[in-house]
């Protein structure tokens, strides 16, 4: 249990963008490791099978909470192309620089909480957990077109997310004269 | 102005390297010890409370029998009900305590086969400009509801 908690726990606190509710996912993960203990103890892909279900059950815990409000979210107002119009990629891509590794590595965690769950999802699913764009289409219930979309917005949110936390850190620390 | 093609592939790069790059979050000290109390918490649960399938085979096989047993005698006291019930001479107190399911039942069959007569008549004399406009302004009060429901989500709920 050791080797993987990091791994289950990352996966649904990443997913859930909630600790406590992280920890009853990754409970309830290894309470099922328990039940199919026989079948995993020789498996060569038991870190593949806690990922895969660290994964579902955090996609079920969201869709309980989601399915509510899937419906409602499609009429929000399209914002993206406005957001993508104020962003310089190379802004964004310099934003990390000079910055402590911890510190950055803080910064993104932050940074990928802040974006919203239809956002956050499959940005995680396809970055952290390299799913294919098919893969979350299936996973997520909604079409390929609204994951490209989706996917790219998330980047150009966290883009601007680390471009303006670099920014009010600039303006924070003393000036070198 | 959108992002270039280019610039969406960059930022593709960007994300992903930063990702790729992010060590695993440490799980909390209290994560293992909260897994081994849950555990222990269901072994010492006493096999009737756990789920069917960790049941011994014994109290399984009564309790498929008497299920299928209890499934039986329901349909037969059903069929003989319907066979026997007008019947059956029952002393008089009886039969005036139960007069009400011999009420019930003629009232069930008489609303089973009026309804349908009683539905065709109605739609027979309802004017087709009413029921059209009946079923156009339910659809417009759905869509109101719809539109007020978003607008709500929006107002009130929308991440910003």
């Amino acid at each position: 249990m050791q080797a993987y908690q990091d791994m289950v726990f990352s996966t649904a606190a990443r997913l859930l963008a909630n600790e406590a509710q992280a920890q009853d996912i990754a409970q309830d993960v290894f309470l099922k490791a328990y039940e199919n203990f026989e079948q995993l103890r020789t498996s060569t892909t038991k870190g593949g099978w806690l990922k895969t279900v660290t994964t579902n059950l955090s996609l079920n815990h969201l869709s309980r909470y989601r399915r509510r409000w899937r419906f409602f979210s499609e009429f929000r107002r399209d914002e993206a192309t406005e957001e993508e119009s104020q962003l310089d990629v190379a802004v964004a891509d310099s934003a990390l620089d000079g910055i402590a590794e911890e510190e950055r590595q803080l910064l993104l965690e932050q940074a990928l909480r802040r974006l919203p769950e239809h956002q956050r999802v499959p940005l995680v699913l396809y970055h952290f957990e390299e799913l294919s764009y098919e893969d979350i289409a299936r996973q997520l219930r909604i079409s390929l077109a609204k994951v490209r979309t989706d996917i790219l917005r998330a980047r150009v949110s966290l883009a601007r997310l680390l471009a303006r936390t670099q920014l009010s850190d600039a303006h924070s620390r003393p000036s070198p004269s | 102005m959108k992002l270039t093609t280019e610039d969406q592939a960059r930022l593709e790069q960007l994300v992903g390297r930063a990702c790729r790059e992010q060590p695993a979050l440490a799980a909390p000290r209290t994560l293992q010890a909260r897994v081994f109390a849950a555990l222990q918490q269901r072994a010492a649960r006493p096999w009737w409370r756990r789920s069917f399938a960790y049941w011994p085979m014994a109290p399984r096989v009564v309790l498929v029998l008497a299920c299928a047993g209890v499934a039986r005698a329901m349909l037969e006291v059903t069929a003989w009900f319907n066979t026997n019930l007008g019947a059956v001479q029952l002393p008089v107190p009886v039969s005036r305590s139960l007069s009400w399911v011999q009420s019930a039942r003629s009232l069930i069959s008489l609303l089973d086969s009026t309804a349908g007569d009683v539905g065709a008549t109605l739609l027979h004399r309802i004017p087709p400009l009413w029921l059209y406009g009946g079923i156009i302004g339910m659809l417009a009060l759905y869509a109101l509801l719809v539109g007020l429901g978003a607008a709500a989500y929006r107002t009130l709920h929308a991440p910003r």
